[in-house]
């Protein structure tokens, strides 16, 4: 397949005739991987919610 | 006769715990998804723009199809590198009139696709585009798409990326529910997209194996559409998953990109549901037979036959067996052994709420902007009446309180026989909510159909309606119902709201 090749230095624009005040293609992807960290943060919370929601059950009620 | 008695109650009661597996699963799913940032695939992305086909079929679209051609046209994507088709399924509306004035306004890049015989269903559609598409080597990429989604502008080059690796045959985007202002039934869906999209889909790239392409948000490498046949299966109900199954089987990766957002209009009604999910389910239970030499039988290239995969497939699929079986058991072992049915009901009510608090929070936090418009729809997932049962589960007194006050209100003494009928409610109720969210499809209709039928839905749940469907799909699929392809209506109420 052939796609526009990517530029050999530097960061490359997202897409070609991106404004340059757009974020850059490497711009995009540390944002999507920060997204994606941030969910492990996110399952932590969820899971002490639980174990909060537990906590409470055994503490008040056996 | 009391050793038969013995085994039947620890049958019974195995059948009740059997109800705690799919909730393991779905927790287990959710756990995944926290994993997800390890499984990303943007290491091998780059900047990557293969001349794409957009491949949309439409039946009588009028309402949608020209506003969509026009967004497409606005995509952050080189124009000389995209051609949309518009396969027009013999419409009787003004469909092809407003694809022929589109061609016009953008020569060279939208094709009216005319059939003159229609209705043998999307994958019909699809072939007539596709045979048309293979016939020449323009194409590297095709994009198939429904007629009334929205792409977010950057949405097909965050697909397009994933192509840059030759080992990605297919890439999905992330469906979202769109339709604005939208009522109960589209903020029910739009959390279940969280759920269904948004979490599952990460949690099976975790898993290195990927179950469904979204029908509206499918981006293919040509290598790919060549190395599946060239042609969407038009045997079954659930042609995306087909392809999936296919696309891996070849031994390529589908990836799934969530930052890829497209907007679609779900029904808003329960009867619209119903015929969409009975198609998708009876897809689903079509497609276990169709690959019955895949299940739980790990193969080398892929992760379809892991057991992991195995366990979320069938869990979903045979959801309402599970909920009946549980249901039945407790029931049959209420008269039986009173105290073992309360203990097992007890064990598998605390699995189910601890599955609730993780999912439905998680959920909500995965995609806050959605979940911020679905968060009611969220906690009343299960029903009202499940819910009470999962709040009595963690706070047993002040809802006994609570009961007992409302039996004195009613003019009734509360006693032990009335705790014990309302303990038989609650493992009969189990089962029975399906039935009552089902009871909102029958009085849809109806006069009254507009109060009554959410009021069935937020008592009964969302949850068990899906499985009432399910359950009619296996109904369907038993007695060898015509195969029909029902199309989920369109109105053009969708639109990018965040």
């Amino acid at each position: 397949m052939t796609g526009e090749q990517p530029q050999p230095t530097g960061e490359q624009p997202a897409f070609p005739g991106a404004p340059p005040s757009a974020p850059s293609f490497e711009h995009e992807i540390r944002d999507a991987v920060r997204y994606e960290r941030g969910l492990a943060v996110k399952a932590l919370l969820a899971i002490a919610l639980v174990l909060l929601v537990l906590g409470l059950r055994v503490a008040f009620f056996g | 006769m009391a050793d038969v008695l013995l085994a039947l109650e620890w049958l019974l009661v195995a059948f009740v715990i059997i109800g705690v597996v799919p909730l393991l699963v779905a927790n287990y799913q959710f756990l995944l998804v926290g994993l997800h940032f390890r499984r990303l695939h943007y290491r091998k992305c780059q900047p990557w723009f293969p001349r794409t086909a957009i491949l949309i079929p439409a039946w009588n679209e009028q309402a949608v199809i020209g506003a969509s051609i026009d967004r497409l046209m606005r995509l952050e994507y080189p124009v000389e590198r995209l051609r949309i088709y518009v396969v027009d399924d013999a419409s009787t509306d003004a469909t092809p009139k407003v694809i022929q004035a589109k061609a016009a306004e953008y020569p060279g890049n939208v094709f009216h696709l005319r059939r003159e015989t229609g209705g043998e269903g999307k994958a019909a559609t699809l072939n007539h585009g596709l045979g048309i598409i293979l016939g020449d080597d323009w194409m590297q990429a095709v994009l198939i798409m429904d007629a009334d989604v929205i792409y977010e502008a950057s949405s097909l080059r965050r697909m397009s990326m994933h192509l840059a690796d030759p080992n990605v045959g297919s890439v999905m985007g992330y469906i979202k529910e769109g339709s604005r202002p939208g009522n109960y039934m589209t903020r029910f869906i739009g959390y279940e997209y969280i759920t269904a999209q948004a979490a599952a889909r990460r949690s099976q790239e975790v898993l290195g194996v990927i179950a469904c392409l979204a029908g509206g948000a499918q981006l293919h490498s040509r290598d790919n559409i060549e190395a599946v046949g060239g042609r969407i299966d038009d045997t079954t109900l659930a042609e995306d998953t087909v392809t999936t199954f296919r696309t891996q089987r070849a031994g390529r990766k589908v990836v799934f990109e969530p930052h890829a957002t497209v907007w679609a209009e779900e029904p808003g009604s329960i009867v619209g549901l119903w015929k969409q999910r009975v198609r998708w389910a009876r897809g689903n239970v079509q497609v276990t037979r169709m690959f019955r030499d895949v299940w739980f039988r790990p193969q080398q290239g892929n992760q379809l036959g892991s057991t992991s995969f195995g366990l979320l497939w069938f869990c979903l699929l045979l959801l309402p067996v599970f909920m009946v079986l549980a249901s039945g058991s407790l029931v049959t072992l209420f008269f039986i052994n009173y105290q073992l049915a309360w203990t097992a009901f007890h064990i598998l009510w605390l699995t189910n709420v601890i599955t609730y608090v993780f999912i439905t929070s998680f959920a909500l936090l995965i995609d806050p902007a959605v979940g911020k418009h679905t968060w009611r729809q969220a906690l009343i997932f299960p029903g009202a009446i499940n819910l009470m049962i999962l709040v009595a589960a963690v706070l047993p007194t002040p809802l006994a309180w609570l009961a007992r006050e409302i039996v004195r209100a009613a003019g009734f003494t509360p006693t032990p026989g009335w705790v014990r009928g309302l303990e038989l409610f609650i493992y009969i109720w189990l089962a029975a909510c399906m039935g009552v969210a089902y009871l909102g499809k029958v009085a849809e209709p109806s006069r009254l159909g507009r109060y009554l039928s959410p009021l069935f839905v937020y008592i009964g749940g969302y949850g068990p309606l899906l499985c009432a469907i399910t359950t009619a799909a296996y109904v369907k699929e038993f007695l060898g119902a015509e195969q029909k392809w029902d199309k989920t209506e369109k109105t053009g109420k969708v639109t990018a709201p965040i």
